[in-house]
């Protein structure tokens, strides 16, 4: 269990072994990682899905950022979170890509001790 | 008519005269009043003479000159013309055409052509008086009824006049001397000379003329000169009003006046301008360019104030991002070059397949690179479509997306970007998609575990408070039925509620720290970042056995991730302390089985330690059970920093981080033997002999765990594993300042009360826990027992003095508050199939943790705990009085003291 994750390309690994730990999380519907154009580089979601969280978020992570350099040009979105009544919608932005994660935190509420 | 006595005066002196009756020209009045015939000497020849004929003539054949001339009406019609032609100012022939009929003047002027006598001119004459009064009088009444129908008048005259000047114009190259001469032989008439006929009439008049002969032109040639009568062409008679009738008088004089004044004003008046206006309408002409419209061309580009900003400022920006960008593509260039044999076949492991998309990548070359406005899409450059498809048809299946593009056969951008999506996330930059995965991974986290973190912080959830509130209320309207008695009783209620259920404190258990790494491993230590009590250190032991033992393990974990640590190192040994420095709280120490002790720096994930002690000598040989930082307070170096270490070789070592691990032998665990008698602190640890026969195996006892105390940095209590507590002090590192007895296990951990100078706790695995006091002689103060079981750690409670924890092997960890019992604990939380390893408390929650032999750290809320000084919020949340605690403390020893000097004996 713990050999294989010393290998080679462990930069890569670790990445993949992060998205599909995120992915695992209680109440995940999935992660998309999308440029900012609104192309898609990862998804784990299926394709009608993924094209849209894709368009949208991407569109909404820009007003977003344009928002917050509008107030301060030196300020840059870095995370943006929209929570709706079923969903949370998390975005982590960077200079290349979108990182969106789709989350139902209402699932937990029966497994709570 | 009138013949002018004048002319016929001359004509009677029969000189051949030239009266040449000029009419003024542009005499407009002229017009409005038939001229005086003219009767023209012929004889001049002349035709400028006559040129002046003109009377306002308007254009050759515009205005008819209505004139008769004696000449045309002799033959009324072309005779008359022959005559006496009229000639306007530029010497055409403007002779008025009689009306009555051409063809009879055309016969008789065939008839009369040739020179004719004076008589027969005399008698032309006479035709010509009566005929000229009936040409008159049919012209008058011709013209007057037509001149309204002026078209039909004009018309009618002017073709007349047409074929008249038809008739002149053709006959200017004609001798006008023939002309002339023949027509004034043959009208008798003086004749003008300039006039001309057409040939056909002058011929005719010629054909029928004699030829003339000297005796002709020495004639006398009378002229009679007629006046024709008056035509009014326009009359506007004004009416006369009888001053009789004052009305219409008065009104036509003032109208008179008026008119008479304008008059006499006109001259200068502003009001009036004479203007003539013609209106020229010049011919138009088109003309027509055409050219090429200008090539027009949008743009447009919507900028917002921090695009401003960044082209301003942000060119760096900019080339950073085109930097790296291509730094990543030209990354994959060197991936797909290294990589390039392999390339474009079909290899199926995804990694390949990442590589030959980069292949292609770096055979389209620079073209493929974006550059990056970071606010405007730019269109990337698209190779065919057809050669992207072959390529990823031969891409193995790793291309998950290849037979989306198949189908979707969409070329342009979309087929560039998702190339670059094919290449996969190996293109991204990697530091910051790990760093926004750890972001994004606590974010999705965070909210599994909300409610727990709230209660971690001991901050109280506000719904979760609103609704108890409201069931409270609910209930209280169940019980009492009414809703008179709420208002009043809901509070008090609600305190003793909550006083009553104060009494009895718990433990709730919020989560656990744990993961698949940690399976299987048990919980050696645990120990908190002197910084921020977020991050916990967890040293890990040795795997159960199983195939791939060994490896030892240090993860910190972070509340903000309960599910996955924040570090991982992996140590070649197992580990079996820990401790984070006070003055640098990103160093971690930790020491292993082996003896070795590293030095890790937790800010960065690098797992390679700091500082180790491999190659010192004077590194332990045996496991080192416990480490800390102390501060040691030397003369000249007060305020450093050393770390302490003790181990099973018997040894407590100083470490002193310099340039390396410098080490300093602090103490020397030399075996105690018990004595009979009460110790003499000092001289009980030599390296006498006991009085007990036979030799020890070894001269030193391991060390198992060691504390300083908070009050007083020179003293230390070390806990040995032949059961001895010494109290030592780093001056003296050949004997024990005391030693205290009493268990009869090794002793696993001692702990200085953190509020009470010179008390301490052991706990050791003969079951028991103890309270000692320093000076209190070598017996202890209490004992404590819960269960049947090894007790592996303890822990003070850092809000209470009185409250402290302790865990054992069989799973229970308890809690005991001296205050409550000093027989039980007052919580005792059981967990069935683990074994309980260590316990800490957390110094700013009301939080207890506890390791087991599993791997994984649970962590407990503890509700109501602290006794009866602490039963509200504000109480809880405010800071601890330590002397006050102190004090607690002390009375609960001395109360304990008075029962215990009442006969029992603590010592078992």
């Amino acid at each position: 269990m713990s050999l294989p994750k010393d290998s080679i390309t462990k930069d890569y690994t670790d990445v993949e072994a992060t998205l599909s730990r995120i992915t695992s999380h209680t109440g995940v519907q999935g992660i998309v990682i999308a440029t900012h154009e609104g192309s898609v580089i990862r998804s784990t979601l299926d394709n009608i899905q993924t094209q849209q969280i894709s368009t949208l978020v991407t569109q909404l992570a820009a007003r977003g950022k344009s928002v917050v350099r509008d107030l301060d040009p030196e300020d840059d979105l870095t995370f943006l979170r929209i929570r709706s009544r079923k969903n949370e919608i998390m975005v982590a932005e960077t200079k290349q890509y979108l990182l969106i994660t789709i989350q139902n935190p209402n699932e937990l509420q029966k497994g709570w001790i | 008519m009138d013949v002018p006595n004048t002319a016929n005066a001359s004509a009677a002196k029969g000189r051949p005269q030239k009266p040449v009756v000029r009419r003024s020209s542009g005499s407009r009045s002229n017009l409005y009043s038939m001229g005086s015939q003219q009767r023209l000497d012929t004889a001049s020849r002349s035709r400028n003479a006559v040129s002046s004929l003109s009377s306002g003539v308007y254009g050759r054949g515009s205005s008819q000159r209505i004139r008769a001339s004696q000449g045309m009406l002799d033959r009324t019609g072309r005779a008359l013309e022959k005559a006496n032609p009229i000639l306007d100012e530029d010497g055409n022939d403007v002779t008025p055409l009689s009306l009555l009929g051409t063809q009879q003047h055309i016969q008789r002027g065939k008839g009369h052509a040739g020179p004719a006598s004076v008589t027969e001119l005399g008698s032309i004459a006479s035709v010509a008086r009566e005929s000229v009064a009936d040409v008159l009088n049919n012209l008058e009444s011709i013209t007057v009824g037509s001149w309204n129908a002026s078209g039909i008048g004009r018309s009618a005259m002017m073709g007349m006049s047409f074929s008249n000047t038809s008739r002149m114009s053709g006959n200017e190259s004609v001798d006008e001397g023939d002309v002339l001469s023949g027509e004034s032989d043959d009208s008798g008439d003086e004749r003008d000379g300039a006039k001309r006929h057409s040939e056909s009439v002058a011929a005719n008049v010629a054909a029928a003329s004699k030829p003339l002969t000297e005796a002709d032109l020495h004639k006398a040639v009378h002229f009679n000169l007629t006046e024709t009568s008056t035509m009014a062409l326009l009359d506007i008679p004004s009416t006369t009003v009888s001053t009789d009738f004052s009305d219409e008088a008065t009104q036509v004089k003032s109208a008179n006046d008026r008119y008479t004044y304008i008059l006499s004003t006109r001259q200068g008046n502003e009001n009036f301008v004479s203007r003539s206006q013609q209106t020229f309408n010049e011919p138009v002409k088109t003309k027509d360019v055409q050219a090429a419209g200008p090539k027009m061309a949008n743009a447009e580009c919507m900028t917002t104030q921090w695009g401003i900003y960044d082209a301003v400022t942000g060119n760096e920006k900019g080339k950073l991002n085109a930097n790296g960008r291509e730094t990543d593509i030209e990354a994959m260039d060197m991936l797909a070059s290294g990589a390039h044999a392999a390339h474009l076949s079909n290899n199926p492991v995804p990694l390949q397949a990442s590589i030959s998309g980069s292949a292609l990548l770096s055979k389209l070359g620079s073209s493929m690179v974006v550059s990056e406005s970071a606010r405007m899409s730019r269109s990337v450059f698209v190779p065919d479509a057809d050669t992207m498809s072959d390529v990823f048809a031969s891409v193995g299946p790793g291309g998950r997306r290849r037979s989306l593009r198949a189908t979707s056969g969409a070329p342009g951008r979309e087929d560039a970007i998702d190339m670059m999506a094919e290449v996969g996330l190996a293109s991204l930059n990697q530091d910051a998609l790990r760093n926004s995965l750890q972001v994004m991974e606590r974010a999705v986290v965070a909210n599994n575990f909300e409610k727990k973190v709230l209660q971690y912080r001991d901050v109280i959830d506000a719904e979760d408070a609103a609704r108890q509130r409201a069931a409270a209320r609910q209930e209280l309207l169940n019980q009492h039925g009414s809703l008179d008695d709420i208002t009043p009783a809901p509070c008090a209620s609600d305190k003793s509620k909550d006083s009553h259920s104060m009494e009895i404190p718990t433990v709730e258990f919020l989560w656990s720290y744990r993961c698949e790494l940690t399976r299987g491993r048990a919980v050696a230590f645990m120990a908190w970042n002197k910084q921020s009590e977020d991050i916990l250190a967890v040293a890990y032991g040795e795997q159960k056995p199983g195939p791939n033992p060994m490896l030892g393990l240090v993860l910190c974990w972070s509340i903000k991730n309960p599910e996955w640590p924040e570090r991982i190192y992996r140590t070649p040994h197992a580990c079996t302390s820990l401790s984070f420095s006070n003055q640098n709280p990103n160093l971690l120490a930790c020491g292993y089985t082996s003896g070795l002790i590293q030095i890790y720096d937790v800010r960065r994930p690098d797992p390679m330690p700091v500082l180790s002690n491999v190659d010192l000598a004077g590194k332990h040989r045996d496991p080192v059970w416990e480490l800390q930082w102390v501060e040691r307070e030397r003369g000249d170096e007060s305020g450093g920093e050393w770390l302490v270490s003790v181990g099973t070789d018997g040894r407590v070592v100083g470490w002193v981080v310099k340039k390396g691990l410098e080490f300093i032998d602090l103490m020397t665990l030399k075996r105690v033997t018990e004595q009979q008698e009460g110790k003499d602190a000092v001289t009980g640890a030599t390296t006498h002999s006991a009085t007990k026969p036979g030799s020890f195996i070894a001269r030193q006892s391991g060390g198992l765990c060691f504390d300083f105390s908070p009050k007083d940095p020179n003293t230390y209590i070390v806990g040995t594993d032949d059961s001895h507590l010494h109290r030592c002090s780093p001056s003296y590192n050949e004997q024990y300042l005391q030693t205290y007895t009493g268990h009869t296990g090794p002793i696993n951990r001692v702990r200085y009360s953190p509020f009470l100078a010179g008390v301490f706790l052991s706990c050791s695995s003969d079951w028991t826990v103890r309270l000692w006091r320093e000076d209190g002689g070598d017996e202890c103060l209490m004992r404590f027992q819960g269960g049947k079981d090894t007790i592996t750690d303890l822990a003070w409670s850092p809000a209470s003095s009185t409250v402290f924890g302790c865990v054992s092997t069989d799973g229970r960890m308890e809690i005991w508050d001296l205050q409550f019992s000093v027989l039980d604990p007052v919580i005792l939380h059981t967990v069935l199939d683990r074994q309980l390893t260590s316990i800490i408390f957390a110094h700013k929650s009301p939080v207890v943790l506890t390791g087991d032999d599993n791997g994984s750290v649970n962590v407990y809320k503890l509700k109501k705990l602290g006794g009866a000084n602490i039963t509200t919020t504000e109480q809880r949340h405010a800071t601890v009085d330590a002397d006050a605690q102190a004090n607690i403390l002390k009375e609960v020893i001395m109360a304990k003291n008075q029962g215990s000097s009442n006969g029992q004996t603590v010592r078992e």
